[in-house]
């Protein structure tokens, strides 16, 4: 498989303090990879260098071209962004027009709007939304309406930044579990940033990024075992991962079990 | 602090928010606001709007047009976005901008300024900072600084460790039990987040259909998975493990912290 997203020897700065230096990252196309880091660790910055919203020297390969400012509106169409901050980012007062617009941008046909609206509405869970005004909705609902926005296009990257903010955690593993889905059956090519392990655990891949560098990478699971390094980094282990090491730990039990029911039968049936 | 809403009927923007609401909290204590609502409820408790119909009173005073003012220096809410509760460029010209409206006189200003400061764990460099140059973390702490600053009885905190890291969600846990036990203050936490209620807050209260109010002992609710249920509310991991092993039969008991679990675990098992 090729590489679709291309970093090579970044250095960067904001206001003074170095995020990045001599950073580098490939993303295969078609893999489903997930960074997670304490707040500060460069997962913004590193998601708007990927997206384009930072530009910055030679440094960031998106498919075949280099991210310049030339290259931008192409990289718009392949890429869907979520950004973490949802605060003044939508232009229109009804949840329908907000999705509806950049359909209308693509010159897409009102009857195929409707239907792709219709149908990523019913993916994100925001069906009963798209009547509403968008000034009355939750911010986790604002959240859902910029998911669904970002993937509308049927975009070949995904780059979400933080985007499960406020979403409890079985909210959050159905929607990884969903662009689980999306990644396999469209394969669309997925970074997903968070502070928070329990949103890696349905990725192919999680880098721990730390102070602007990659601390451990490897499978989700594999990495999740490095209990100490990663409370060090101020991570906090999902509750199975962490319930199965400790008992692992005491003997009590051999592997990492993710399911609650399953992991209380296996003790005492 | 006793906080007695009394009748509340609330629109906003057309739609009905709560329909004779009734509900009566005391304090001090850490207080678990979960369900449909929150937001809206934190910011009629705030007198940041008012309600069209019934009465809040907090302690003594009932809120009327006459005594806004005094009213809201009881109270003090920690909004769930920054941009919402800051106006001015330094941390240091906001602390003075709301003391000053309050009418503090200047050799109190410093002291309430850097007196708030160091109960959040925040150093005066901070005072020339840009709120927005901060990290959501640090963000979250002065938020609370500005809360404190006039010495309100209760504090009201809108999901406050949604942007938080780990490290971040446990000092502000810290930082809230010790509000409640040394300075006596109550405190109301809005949050989906049962994991994050369940090891801090004593008390819960649900909210549903604008005037249903499930008010109760935290640990009682949280254990109680068909009520839950009802109102769409996760049980705690740490309940929900208990509560499966006792279904087959297991004596286990309910734990708030994972390590206890493990002991309590390790004892029930045939090795």
């Amino acid at each position: 498989m090729k590489d679709i997203i291309r970093i090579r020897n970044l250095d960067y700065a904001y206001s003074k303090e170095k995020v990045f230096s001599s950073f580098s990252m490939n993303i295969k196309e078609g893999s489903f990879i997930s960074i997670v880091g304490p707040n500060k660790s460069g997962k913004t910055t590193l998601i708007k260098l990927m997206s384009g919203l930072i530009v910055n020297k030679d440094q960031v390969i998106l498919g075949y071209h280099f991210l310049t400012k030339n290259h931008l509106s192409e990289a718009a169409i392949d890429l869907g962004v979520v950004l973490s901050d949802i605060e003044n980012k939508f232009l229109h007062d009804e949840v329908y027009d907000e999705l509806a617009f950049p359909l209308e941008n693509l010159n897409c046909p009102p009857k195929t709007i409707k239907k792709r609206i219709l149908e990523v509405s019913e993916q994100i869970g925001i069906t009963d939304l798209l009547d509403k005004r968008i000034e009355r909705l939750t911010s986790v609902q604002k959240r859902k309406l910029f998911f669904a926005i970002a993937l509308l296009h049927h975009p070949k990257v995904l780059l979400l930044d933080n985007p499960f903010v406020g979403l409890t955690d079985t909210e959050r593993r159905k929607m990884t579990k969903f662009l689980k889905k999306l990644n396999e059956q469209e394969n669309t090519t997925i970074v997903l940033t968070s502070n928070q392990l329990i949103d890696a655990l349905d990725s192919d891949y999680l880098y721990i990024l730390n102070q602007g560098q990659i601390a451990i990478e490897g499978k989700p699971l594999v990495v999740m075992k490095e209990d100490q390094l990663l409370t060090k980094i101020g991570l906090e282990l999902p509750f199975m991962v962490d319930l199965s090491l400790k008992l692992q730990f005491y003997e009590i039990f051999d592997k990492i079990e993710l399911d609650l029911d399953r992991m209380v039968h296996t003790l005492w049936k | 602090m006793e906080i007695v809403l009394k009748n509340i009927t609330y629109r906003y923007h057309d739609q009905p928010i709560f329909t004779r609401l009734n509900l009566t909290l005391s304090g001090p204590k850490i207080i678990g606001l979960m369900g449909e609502n929150k937001t809206q409820l934190l910011n009629l408790i705030d007198a940041t709007k008012i309600s069209d119909k019934g009465s809040i009173t907090l302690g003594k005073d009932t809120l009327s047009k006459k005594n806004l003012s005094s009213f809201r220096r009881k109270v003090a809410l920690v909004t769930q976005e920054v941009k919402d509760q800051f106006f001015m460029d330094t941390i240091e010209d906001e602390m003075r901008f709301l003391l000053t409206t309050l009418k503090y006189k200047e050799d109190k200003i410093e002291e309430r300024i850097t007196g708030s400061l160091k109960i959040v764990g925040l150093n005066d460099r901070y005072r020339q900072r840009n709120i927005l140059e901060l990290s959501s973390s640090e963000q979250k702490l002065v938020q609370l600084a500005v809360a404190l600053l006039y010495n309100p009885k209760v504090i009201l905190l809108d999901e406050p460790m949604i942007y938080l890291d780990y490290p971040n969600k446990r000092r502000l846990l810290r930082l809230l039990k010790q509000l409640k036990e040394k300075y006596k203050k109550t405190i109301i936490i809005a949050s989906n987040d049962s994991n994050f209620l369940y090891p801090i807050v004593e008390e819960l209260v649900i909210l549903h259909h604008q005037k249903g109010v499930v008010q109760g002992d935290s640990n009682t609710l949280f254990q109680d998975s068909k009520k839950l249920a009802k109102y769409g509310i996760e049980v705690p991991y740490l309940v929900d493990f208990t509560n499966k092993a006792k279904e087959l039969n297991v004596r286990l008991s309910y734990h708030k912290d994972i390590r206890d679990i493990i002991k309590d675990i390790y004892k029930h098992v045939d090795r």
